[in-house]
């Protein structure tokens, strides 16, 4: 027999299972945490009150951004074929996203006006080092400029965001920003269709395909629709910085049709794919992206005012429907995907996938997490907190369905291990 | 047989058709999917692994080792093993575990 040669490239580029999963692990707490603040009592408020701010820093740095910078760490050099610089920087990193995004949230709550702050700066700071990363690895990469294109947005998007950001947590200390919403609108749409819009369009055309066994989407496009973004993007973000509704809603249209070129790319190709059954999983991923543009158009209803509370359902919408939805539906197959990679014996053999994901748990989630996207959604525009708190409810059980999915994979690739010695 | 067979699904692979990067040879089929763009490598391969006439031994010669075409793989019943290969190849051997 051959001997097994595990020195060439790419074990390089295969981090530490630790590193990844750490990531993932935690975000499925955060995403835990995130419907039990936000079904508390204490919180029966509607509005952007700091509890309800609390919860979505935890779905948007907790879950959001945990699972980008895990994911991003471990597929990006598999795609560019050039290995993260240290993964003790991503270690380093997460101690950093995590401690921070709990001090941040807990002092939102307990009304700590420092704690915010330091979290704040501890959240940014990890997320500005996830940014260098990222860009580091970008590097001199030519090839899949769809993705790397969406990629450099996201990046340069986070480094704004933070430092937006940390200028808002730090003025909760000194006081020193007068009118504070341009900055909090701006810092809002770096976060969401900046760095996570950006990294999910971005990657989603290499997942996608990946998972579905069908052909990459038309580049010709994908290089359309990042135009539309990226030129959509920095016209909301200008929009914002200056009050200028128009130029706000002309960055919201050219998102829109950017996403929409995008996912229609991704059903075209997805039609002509080689794996025919491809289950339950790609309902959450389907749900997800057709949210992304519905938000987009609540954002211009609010813009307009067309409505009650619309902005604040299309803040829900953006977090919550689109991309929790999406990328829950991503992490649901790439742990049991990187859980596989990892379990690898030296003589080629690696757990089934089909053994390793519970999917009746994966289905008991997205049915209590679309029933609570929309009970919270209903309670928001209806200014019922009663409301709020039952579709947090639905979402806390279909949260706790997922980390039982992330615990049965879990079980199961250590029975693999020890059965494989 | 299975080159013609895989054809039809080879014309899209950049520009790339099956009778570009499929060959047999005595020690079974050889597949290159080098400088194909991801997922197309991990494509071709199931492809061809998927035809009934693969045999139980397939050669790939790659750009980078196809981390995630492992775990496919192992659903279908083949192993794989990485092997010395040319500067800058990374050539994975893929062995079929049940008989056919």
């Amino acid at each position: 027999m051959f001997p097994v040669d595990i020195s060439q490239n790419a074990k390089g580029r295969l981090l530490p299972p630790d590193v990844p999963f750490r990531f993932f692990a935690t975000a499925i707490l955060f995403h835990i945490l995130a419907w039990l603040v936000l079904i508390w009592p204490a919180q029966a408020q509607t509005g952007l009150s700091w509890p309800v701010l609390a919860a979505l820093h935890l779905i948007t740095l907790g879950v959001l951004a945990m699972v980008a910078a895990g994911a991003s760490f471990q597929l990006l050099p598999v795609a560019t074929k050039r290995s993260v610089r240290s993964p003790d920087l991503c270690r380093a990193v997460y101690w950093m996203l995590a401690g921070g995004t709990l001090f941040f949230t807990v002092s939102l709550i307990a009304g700590f006006p420092i704690g915010v702050a330091v979290g704040g700066v501890m959240a940014a700071l990890a997320l500005v080092t996830v940014a260098v990363l990222l860009a580091d690895n970008l590097l001199g990469v030519d090839d899949m400029p769809v993705v790397t294109g969406h990629a450099w947005i996201a990046a340069l998007s986070l480094v704004a965001v933070e430092a937006l950001g940390g200028m808002l947590a730090l003025n909760l200390v000194f006081g020193f920003l007068g009118d504070r919403s341009p900055l909090l609108l701006a810092h809002g749409i770096l976060a969401i269709f900046g760095f996570m819009g950006m990294l999910v369009q971005g990657f989603s055309t290499i997942l996608l395909p990946m998972f579905s066994l069908s052909l990459a989407p038309s580049e010709k496009l994908g290089r359309i629709a990042l135009t539309l973004n990226g030129s959509g993007l920095l016209l909301a973000v200008a929009g914002a910085l200056v009050e200028e509704p128009l130029a706000l809603s002309l960055g919201g249209v050219l998102g829109l049709c950017g996403m929409g070129l995008l996912a229609w790319t991704l059903v075209a190709a997805f039609k002509k794919r080689m794996r025919k059954r491809t289950g339950f999983f790609f309902l959450p991923i389907w749900t997800g992206m057709a949210l992304g543009p519905l938000a987009i158009l609540f954002g211009l209803a609010a813009l307009f005012d067309l409505f009650p509370n619309a902005g604040a359902l299309f803040i829900w919408l953006t977090v919550a429907g689109w991309l929790l939805t999406f990328l829950l539906g991503v992490l649901q197959r790439i742990m049991p995907f990187l859980a596989s990679m990892h379990s690898a014996t030296a003589l080629g053999r690696t757990p089934l996938l089909s053994q390793l994901m519970a999917e009746t748990l994966t289905k008991i989630h997205f049915v209590l997490h679309m029933l609570a996207l929309i009970a919270v959604g209903a309670g928001l525009v209806l200014d019922h907190p009663l409301v709020i708190q039952a579709g947090a409810l639905s979402g806390l059980v279909g949260a706790l369905a997922f980390a039982g999915y992330g615990f049965e994979l879990f079980r199961c690739v250590r029975r693999f291990k020890q059965d494989n010695i | 047989m299975a080159k013609a067979r895989l054809a039809p699904m080879m014309t899209d692979f950049n520009g790339k058709t099956a009778t570009d990067i499929v060959w047999q040879a005595q020690d079974g089929w050889h597949i290159d999917v080098r400088g194909l763009k991801p997922p197309s490598p991990m494509m071709a391969i199931l492809g061809l692994i998927e035809m009934p006439d693969a045999g139980t031994r397939i050669v790939v010669h790659h750009d980078r080792e196809p981390l995630f075409l492992y775990p496919e793989l192992a659903e279908r019943g083949w192993r794989w093993q990485l092997v010395p290969g040319d500067p800058g190849e990374v050539r994975v051997i893929l062995s079929r575990e049940a008989p056919y």
